[in-house]
């Protein structure tokens, strides 16, 4: 565990609104504050964006804007739009939701298993630095993007209010004395779980070894979780003036819900909670509560072409760039030192559908904004013949002093 | 062990398929008819130059299985290459099919089919709701399975991992707070729902129409409601909101307000969290009586459910309630008219109930004041005592809590739990007893563990036959997907159940017990991906008349059909074609046939020239091959292929793009499709996957027979009446035209005739059925060596004609079922 970059970036975020009340119980500040730690937030919207109305024609830093753009105007030196960025051998619909952080190849098809999504890989590199190694939030229940190596999703927050809780709120000394019994108890039921499997070896043939090896590790990691989780619990949690926010519970509210989400991101950074946050927003099958729209938005995804859909749909799209650019607008404002959170902060927003009309998985909608990166251009890949989205995600790790030359499906790293 | 002996390097030959390892037959065949196409230059997912033949590792096998299936099935070469002379291709197969089956036995042998097979969040739930007698959503605890194997029960496909872990502590946590249940009992009379005197209701009567008031009245006492989602009438506004989960029974009597046809009563169960309201009951009113209902449902703390109206007609209105001009009071539709509604619950015959008695296993519960609740304002008398319960310390905590373990520990790791097991969590409670904690919470870490065990979540065995334990776990996971009952446990003790006699008379009683409901729901969700009803939603203004109800009385003709084939022991050939179907009013009316008169279902002899029989015309299946706009011919013909047939064609090639959809009324489906059936590398699999997908074109995504695509866009008016009134909301578009030509050259011009043809296959259906039924009950694929003894369970079927039953009785008794 590397406290030394705790501290020091600690420093910075001391003064901003999110207090930081356990800097102060850290005796000495060894090293220089050589700034904020790396983040990176990826966000993903499962129906696509509309292609016609999202690019423009002319690449490079002086594309014009377009129907989409419009919106995020006053961010325009903030961020970088791709085209032509894709995962390799998609498939299967709707279920590249999947593949969208972890590029796994075919998902759909016999044989599929899914492999470790970018966010708990880079989770897994800066393992116990913050309270969570990631958070991964979704407006549709448990849904996640985020797959441990064995394939296995792991569920999402969808209540803010939760979040919000377990990030800042300190609990009654009997609550905490109780949470920690809970973890005692978890601690000695594992151990046990250990000692039974061990009973179970006799019973077991040899070729099933492997997956009984893989269920105690699957143990041992729990507990590593349990113990690091108990080490946090003795470090005070950090403070905020922020009102605590409310859920949402109507699921048609899917821009409340969306805008809910995306303003805990400042709050989990700030905090330091965790560096690495990934979002989806879907709702399939509702009719959101937007002005004019009328019809669920998955089957206007479907529109057919059809002028009136297309109109419908594009009235939801609008409101969640709306929340994007909100997002990237509340980063810029929250300073931390000398720069705003947005220049620590890379966010991914996109889809893991291209044209959600014929479930094209290729030629996915791609934004990239803050995190230090040069912005302010339009970049469009081939469109026929497209580039690993995954060559993105090899720059995104670099920038979190990830050292990795790979993800993935990659072919290298992007630069552009 | 000598077996293992023998194994060593599967790979007997080469590294290089070129040189091919399986002899020059193979190595001919490969040169003369495949190479032209699969080399390195390929854009095909094979390539003859890179392929292994290392037969061990699964993924060549697979390969090599592939190959061996489509060269038999003539698929490969295609019409263009050189055809081989059958003695040379026969000399190949023949080589192929060998070595496969003796890797494939190999493997057997030494593993077993099987691998260590953990259980479904399904069988986890129903495990600990049968052995506790509790109810709750446990699966919402547990991470979703990876869907990459035919059933979630496949062994290989499934993870485990930290989430796992941490999902399991969870539910269990959960199992045990609701098992233990020592709070106060609850009023446990029938409630009455009171819209005469509800000042909520009287709110909206009097509110104008366009604040949301006014869609409801009353009738003197009775509540009339004319709303499809009527969240005036929630029961908590009422003063009705549970505060303790359980099973609820409510009754009412109602009736069809100013009706001339049957109008449908809903109630829907809903909470603020969830914010789902779910159809838990529905109740076809006829003109002109009044009707009782009652029912049972699960209700959980803090849900509210209520009355709304289905299927009723709008009088002269287009939008129903909406557009009438004082709302209710001058509304000419058909309302809900409800006399009265009661509830009752939680239906206990004691308390603390059932469930906490179990968990204790015999400790003796005791009453215990509780203080007193709080003083608040406007509370009037002096306040009943309140009195909670407590279990009485046991003379010897220790006995009791090992015969707790034992007692809970033995169904659910399906055999007597053994000395050190049992110890090693009672050892959990070691301190909690020491210290004089409370007897329910000494166990509390000690089931939590049992319900987190190896034992539990594994179904552990050796290779070879399954011991009579083993049988019992293995019998009741696939028609209970739950424990096994005290009569199993008793017979694998006495080693009976192994005896074929007395399984086949398990296998008799146990799908005659209410729990193989659970079988039949879960394997017709995967066989028949019935649980992707609702992955899309069909498009209001194409398709007005898809509902709830609609939907629900779908997928119970589907499930009810295939009962029906299992309690008669009727023919696999009636899933291709029948003369009887399950139906009930709102199915009947959905599918123009008459003579049904409420919700309840019957078997229902079909005409003649009917459309409908067999499984491929039932709605369900049609509406979960379909999106929520069009209707798909290669989606539909490869899920006849792969789900009927059991002849899954090959993936597309790898981005291929797919049918970008246009609904406004211009070109058909057809017309897009046959664009790409023209191209030859497309069309050796599309002249399989397409016909049935043509046949099926005379149904629209909900199920509905068509003989004319519905548009948005361009197309005539209908005539077709929905609510009553003609439906305006989409129009007629280009004709459909559902015929087509099997790759076997006979033509068909309808589905019927299309049915008819397939009726050639009823074995290989017989083939598919078996199959599944194998791999969804012992949790493995299909492995080539299991073919042979696929065929002989099937040919042993043919004198019954291939009953369901029969085959499900063979697939029990066969080997692949009873070994590892």
């Amino acid at each position: 565990m590397n406290t030394s970059i705790d501290r020091r970036h600690l420093l910075k975020a001391a003064s901003v609104s999110v207090a930081l009340p356990w800097l102060e119980s850290t005796a000495a500040v060894t090293s220089a504050s050589e700034g904020p730690p790396p983040r990176t937030v990826f966000i993903c919207t499962a129906l696509g964006l509309h292609g016609p109305a999202l690019y423009p024609k002319t690449p490079g830093t002086r594309y014009e804007s377009t129907e989409y753009l419009d919106l995020l105007k006053p961010h325009r030196d903030d961020f970088t739009l791709f085209s032509g960025l894709s995962h390799p051998d998609q498939g299967g619909e709707h279920l590249t939701l999947m593949t969208f952080l972890s590029a796994a190849r075919n998902p759909g098809l016999d044989g599929f298993q899914n492999s470790i999504s970018i966010d708990m890989y880079a989770a897994e590199q800066l393992g116990y630095a913050t309270r969570f190694p990631s958070i991964a939030l979704s407006t549709d229940g448990p849904l996640s993007q985020s797959y441990t190596s064995s394939g296995v999703m792991v569920p999402a927050e969808h209540s803010p209010a939760r979040l919000f809780a377990k990030m800042f709120l300190k609990g009654s000394p009997q609550e905490i004395a109780k949470q920690k019994r809970q973890l005692e108890e978890g601690r000695s039921i594992l151990d046990q779980l250990r000692t039974q499997a061990r009973l179970l070896e006799g019973k077991i043939s040899k070729s099933d070894r492997a997956r009984m090896d893989e269920y105690l590790s699957a143990i041992r990691t729990t507990e590593l979780d349990l113990s690091e989780s108990r080490k946090w619990m003795d470090k005070p949690k950090p403070s905020t003036d922020t009102e605590p926010p409310k859920d949402i519970y109507d699921r048609s509210d899917l821009v409340g819900r969306t805008q809910l989400l995306m303003n805990m991101v400042p709050l989990i950074l700030q905090s330091d909670s965790s560096r690495i946050v990934s979002i989806v927003i879907q709702d399939h099958h509702l009719v959101p509560q937007v002005d004019g729209v009328s019809v669920e938005h998955h089957n206007l995804s479907h529109h057919g072409q059809e002028p009136d859909k297309i109109a419908q749909l594009k009235k939801i799209e609008k409101h969640l760039l709306g929340c994007f650019g909100d997002l990237i607008g509340n980063m810029k404002r929250k300073s931390e030192g000398d720069a705003s959170l947005l220049e620590s902060t890379a966010i991914l927003f996109g889809s893991n559908l291209g044209n959600a009309n014929a479930h094209d998985p290729r030629n996915l909608p791609i934004f990239l904004a803050g995190g230090g990166y040069d912005h302010g251009k339009y970049v469009a890949f081939d469109k026929d013949d497209n580039t690993p989205l995954s060559n993105l995600f090899v720059n995104l790790l670099n920038r979190m002093d990830i050292n990795a030359d790979r993800f993935a499906t990659s072919s290298g790293r992007l630069d552009w | 062990m000598a077996a293992l002996l023998f194994l060593g390097p599967l790979d007997l030959m080469a590294s290089d398929a070129k040189q091919n390892r399986f002899g020059p037959a193979v190595l001919d065949l490969i040169d003369q008819s495949c190479i032209g196409c699969h080399d390195k230059d390929t854009d095909t997912n094979l390539n003859f130059e890179s392929v292994s033949s290392d037969l061990s590792n699964r993924s060549v096998f697979k390969t090599w299985e592939r190959i061996f299936d489509r060269v038999s099935r003539g698929e490969m070469p295609p019409s263009t290459e050189t055809p081989p002379t059958e003695a040379s291709r026969d000399a190949a197969l023949a080589i192929l099919k060998d070595q496969l089956n003796r890797v494939s036995l190999r493997i057997q042998a030494r593993d077993g089919r099987v691998s260590l097979r953990r259980l479904t969040p399904l069988e986890f739930e129903n495990s600990l709701h049968d052995l506790l007698a509790i109810r709750s959503d446990l699966k919402k605890h547990l991470p979703p399975e990876n869907s990459n194997t035919s059933y979630d029960t496949v062994a290989n496909g499934q993870g485990i991992s930290m989430v796992h872990v941490r999902s399991y502590l969870a539910a269990a946590e959960e199992a045990i707070d609701e098992a233990i249940e020592l709070r106060e009992s609850p009023y446990r009379q029938p409630v009455k729902i009171d819209y005469r005197n509800s000042p909520y209701v009287k709110m909206w009567l009097d509110r104008p129409l366009r604040n949301g008031g006014s869609t409801l009245k009353m009738v003197g006492d009775d509540f009339v409601t004319f709303e499809k989602r009527c969240h005036q009438a929630r029961s908590d506004h009422m003063g009705f909101r549970p505060q303790y989960a359980g099973m609820y029974r409510i009754t009412a009597e109602a009736y069809g307000y100013n009706a001339k046809t049957p109008v449908t009563m809903n109630i829907y169960r809903s909470s603020e969290e969830d914010g789902i309201a779910k159809l838990v009951g529905y109740f076809d009113l006829l003109p002109g009586a009044t009707r009782k209902i009652q029912f049972t449902t699960y209700l959980r703390t803090n849900d509210y459910f209520y009355p709304s109206i289905a299927d009723d007609d709008w009088g002269t209105q287009s939008y129903g309630i909406y557009t009438s001009k004082d709302g209710a009071k001058t509304y000419d539709g058909e309302g809900l008219g409800i006399k009265w509604l009661k509830i009752q619950g939680p239906l206990e015959q004691q308390w603390p109930p059932k469930r906490t008695r179990r968990v204790m296993a015999g400790a003796q519960i005791k009453p215990m004041p509780l203080a007193p609740r709080p003083w608040r304002p406007f509370t009037f008398g002096r306040s009943e005592p309140r009195i909670g319960f407590t279990i009485a310390e046991p003379e010897n905590p220790q006995a009791q809590l090992t015969s707790i373990i034992k007692e809970l520990g033995k169904p659910l790791f399906g055999r007597p739990l053994t000395k050190p097991e049992v110890d090693g969590f009672a050892s959990l409670a070691t301190e909690a007893i020491a210290s004089g904690e409370a007897f329910e919470n000494v166990i509390r870490s000690p089931l939590r563990a049992l319900f987190t065990a190896p034992q539990f979540l594994f179904r552990t065995c050796q290779p070879g036959q399954l011991d009579d334990y083993a049988l019992a776990s293995r019998l009741s996971y696939f028609l209970w997907k739950s424990i096994p009952d005290q009569q199993l446990l008793r017979l694998a003790k006495d080693q009976r159940l192994s005896d074929p006699q007395e399984l086949k008379r398990q296998v008799d009683r146990m799908l005659n017990d209410r729990k193989a409901e659970r079988f039949v729901n879960d394997f017709l969700d995967q066989w028949l991906n019935l649980a992707e009803i609702d992955a899309t939603k069909p498009d209001d203004k194409l398709y007005p008349e898809y509902d709830d109800n609609l939907r629900q009385s779908m997928l119970r003709e589907t499930r009810l059909f295939f009962r029906e084939l299992i309690v008669h022991d009727l023919s696999v050939r009636n899933l291709i074609d029948s003369d009887f179907t399950m139906l009930n009013r709102r199915l009947g009316v959905h599918y123009e046939i008459g003579g049904l008169s409420d919700e309840r279902f019957h078997r229902v002899n079909l005409p003649a020239a009917s459309v409908r029989g067999g499984l491929i015309t039932q709605a369900s299946i049609l509406k979960v091959t379909a999106n929520g706009t069009v209707t798909s011919p290669v989606r539909r013909g490869n899920y006849v292929l792969a789900k009927l047939l059991g002849t899954p064609p090959s993936p597309p090639p790898p981005d291929i793009g797919s049918i970008e959809p246009d609904t406004r009324g211009a070109t058909t489906i057809r017309q897009i499709l046959n664009q790409h059936r023209n191209v030859q590398a497309c069309a050796s699999c599309h002249k399989h996957i397409d016909p049935p997908g043509f046949a099926l074109e005379s149904f629209d995504p909900i199920g509905g027979f068509r003989i004319r695509y519905r548009s948005s866009g361009k197309g005539d008016f209908t005539h077709r009446r929905i609510h009553g009134r003609t439906a305006w909301e989409y129009r007629e578009g280009p004709p459909v035209d559902a015929s087509g030509n099997l790759p076997d050259g006979r033509s068909f011009a309808d589905v019927r005739q299309f049915k008819h043809h397939l009726m050639s296959q009823v074995p290989q259906v017989a083939r598919n059925l078996v199959a599944q039924l194998v791999i969804y009950s012992t949790g493995a694929e299909i492995q080539f060596a299991d073919r042979q003894r696929i065929d002989e369970i099937v040919d042993a079927c043919k004198d019954s004609d291939y009953g369901v039953r029969s085959l499900l009785h063979a697939v029990v008794q066969s080997d692949l079922f009873r070994n590892k």
